[in-house]
């Protein structure tokens, strides 16, 4: 899938139809400020609407509105995840509740809006959890080398043996239900990952020509390390967190679906969805939102994942 | 002219399930003060594995071994520790390499890189030591150098490249300079200008400089003297004029014949010397090179040529005598001379 390889990153370029009426015959483009408002405005929005652009943007719209939700959640929600109104339960959507509410009496729509900090928490914080401890462990292990390597795969070996869902589902179980750790179980299951990955790019980089010359310079090896290895290995981790960000959102409300989660409101989407189960044939609306809400997140997360890979591979470097 | 680096016996061994290699065989060999000496030899023929010896970058390999003596200035060097070959490497002894495109760190500015270099020295404040930076690279014939200190490896060219690595090399002021075919990756034009810097730092700092090349006429540009080296060993040795004045081994007069000549006669085939360089791994016995030499009898089949002094060379051959003296490398003698370059038939027919 190559969604939006076009214009969203070279704002000048244009592609197709456009780029035949965007320069003239004398070889000016004409969406330099040279050109007038009307034309550069028809330009922009054959940009934005062209499909591959039109996706590529609503993902960073979907992700904007949730990162916003996340952060000020009273901008966007007269109610809050906790307030109900006992005499309204169960209102169907687009009445007197946007999305209805459910059987506490309680809005969706503030529910969702209260969730999302869980959702964008556990996202962002297990991912980095995830990527800067396993990229340590992957350079670690292939920089070094030796019994460092043996003893550092092996232990990723352990937890690339269960699948990631099971793995967070254990040290889920093992602790207190409470936030902090839903995100440690879901950043430990992604640690595998950028360790295989990161200790692959260390092994290749440590074989570099730069590196020997650094060596015969009589640089000290932990400042190769630091200046020369490190800075070179990185480049995959932006996508491997652009991916495994979506996979994060996916097993943290997938654990708390399960009931592993933290257990008083805000919930999480995920909570949301098992307080709902049992409504499900009259009531839709109580488990279809917060479902929709992370599928569109994980939809986004992907889109953008998959563009930052089309753009940053070490081809184009 | 007191010798900087001298290499006695050097022998470096590969080890692994399936193979027991001895990449570089017995090799001895001097470097004076302020003298440029070329190591010439076909690809796998240890050039590269040597310096990297010298310089103690085989030992994290530990399936290579290193065998014999190489003193820097009386102090040996392979049995230094990590942490005091650190203080050798770049200070007294510097290297620079083929691919000047890959030994600079792509992340990395090229001004940054050079900093990295003259920091190593923990001297001057930062101002000072980025206008050393500037200098450095001012000094390697970079113009423009601020700006080129701001630029990375991908935006300039690779003879630009190959100075700023040159710059970073002398950043220590080293006495002795490893230049393993800094040019091959160069245009012709630019290679001539490296050598030519090279041979002015030599000058100007009284630097020695050990290149490995595989091209002749680098080696007889530049050197003063030239070690030629074949499948591990070195095979002769001696100054420049009287190693292409009178090769005593028939490898160096093979490869003093097959460099292709513009005012040779377009009807004279290019000479290449018949066969290829034998793998470490099935190498022949006695002399390495016997299947391939004009020369070779019994002898050199069995036995294994000790270095023996002929006049100013050491060649590695038995019957280095006869090879010095045969026609056969007489017509390719040295650069000028008035039959030079044709066959002798060719000269007879004139």
């Amino acid at each position: 899938m190559s969604l939006g390889q076009t214009s969203i990153a070279y704002p000048n370029r244009e592609d197709g139809a456009l780029a035949s009426e965007a320069v003239s015959p004398l070889g000016g483009d004409l969406n330099e400020r040279s050109s007038p408002w009307w034309f550069r405005r028809r330009a922009l929005r054959r940009q934005i609407f062209h499909p591959n652009n039109f996706i590529l943007g609503l993902s960073c719209a979907v992700l904007a509105i949730v990162f916003l939700w996340a952060a000020v959640p009273s901008l966007f929600s007269p109610d809050t995840a906790v307030g109900a109104y006992p005499t309204q339960v169960l209102q169907p959507p687009l009445g007197k509740f946007f999305l209805g509410t459910d059987q506490y009496g309680r809005s969706i729509y503030a529910e969702l809006v209260y969730g999302a900090r869980s959702a964008v928490l556990i996202g962002v914080l297990a991912t980095a959890g995830s990527a800067i401890v396993g990229s340590l462990m992957g350079i670690a292990a292939g920089y070094i080398g030796g019994a460092t390597d043996m003893v550092i795969m092996r232990v990723v070996d352990v937890l690339l043996a269960l699948p990631g869902l099971f793995l967070a589902l254990i040290f889920v179980a093992a602790l207190p239900p409470n936030l902090m750790n839903l995100i440690i179980a879901v950043g430990v299951q992604g640690i595998p990952a950028y360790a295989r990955v990161l200790r692959a790019q260390a092994l290749q980089v440590r074989g570099r020509l730069y590196v020997d010359a650094a060596t015969v310079l009589g640089v000290a090896r932990w400042k190769i390390l630091a200046r020369h290895i490190v800075p070179n290995c990185l480049a995959p981790v932006l996508v491997l967190a652009a991916i495994g960000f979506g996979f994060a959102i996916i097993i943290g409300a997938t654990l708390a679906f399960l009931g592993l989660g933290p257990t008083t409101p805000p919930l999480n989407w995920g909570a949301l969805i098992a307080s709902g189960q049992g409504y499900v044939n009259q009531d839709w609306w109580i488990t279809t939102f917060p479902g929709l809400m992370i599928t569109a997140v994980v939809i986004a997360v992907n889109v953008l994942g998959d563009w930052l890979r089309d753009h940053m591979e070490p081809t184009s470097r | 002219m007191t010798e900087l680096l001298e290499v006695e016996g050097l022998t470096v061994k590969f080890e692994s399930a399936a193979h027991h290699l001895e990449l570089v065989r017995d090799a001895s060999f001097e470097i004076g003060t302020g003298e440029v000496v070329a190591m010439v030899g076909e690809s796998g023929s240890g050039k590269s594995i040597t310096a990297r010896a010298i310089l103690g970058l085989l030992r994290r390999n530990h399936r290579m071994t290193v065998e014999g003596n190489a003193r820097l200035a009386g102090r040996e060097l392979l049995a230094l520790a990590e942490a005091e070959m650190r203080e050798v490497r770049g200070r007294r002894v510097s290297m620079i390499f083929q691919d000047p495109v890959g030994a600079l760190d792509p992340v990395v500015s090229i001004g940054a890189q050079v900093l990295e270099a003259v920091r190593r020295r923990r001297s001057g404040t930062r101002p000072e030591q980025r206008r050393r930076v500037i200098e450095l690279l001012a000094s390697v014939g970079i113009t423009d150098p601020e700006l080129r200190a701001k630029q990375f490896p991908h935006e300039v060219s690779g003879g630009m490249c190959q100075r700023a690595l040159i710059a970073i090399a002398l950043a220590g002021s080293p006495e002795l300079l490893i230049a393993d075919e800094p040019t091959t990756a160069l245009d012709v034009t630019v290679q001539a200008q490296v050598l030519d810097l090279l041979k002015r730092l030599r000058d100007e700092r009284q630097m020695s400089v050990l290149l490995i090349t595989h091209d002749m006429g680098v080696a007889a540009q530049t050197a003063d003297r030239v070690l030629i080296m074949y499948a591990g060993s070195l095979v002769e040795q001696g100054p420049t004029a009287d190693i292409f004045g009178h090769p005593c081994h028939p490898y160096t007069g093979g490869l003093i014949s097959a460099v292709p000549r513009v005012d040779a006669p377009r009807s004279r085939r290019l000479v290449a010397i018949p066969g290829s360089v034998p793998e470490a791994a099935d190498r022949p016995a006695g002399c390495a090179f016997h299947p391939r030499c004009p020369l070779a009898d019994d002898r050199c089949a069995t036995a294994m040529p000790g270095p023996r002094r002929l006049g100013n060379q050491i060649a590695a051959c038995h019957r280095a005598e006869e090879a010095r003296d045969s026609q056969v490398h007489r017509w390719q003698a040295g650069p000028g001379g008035g039959g030079a370059g044709r066959l002798p038939e060719e000269r007879a027919a004139l």
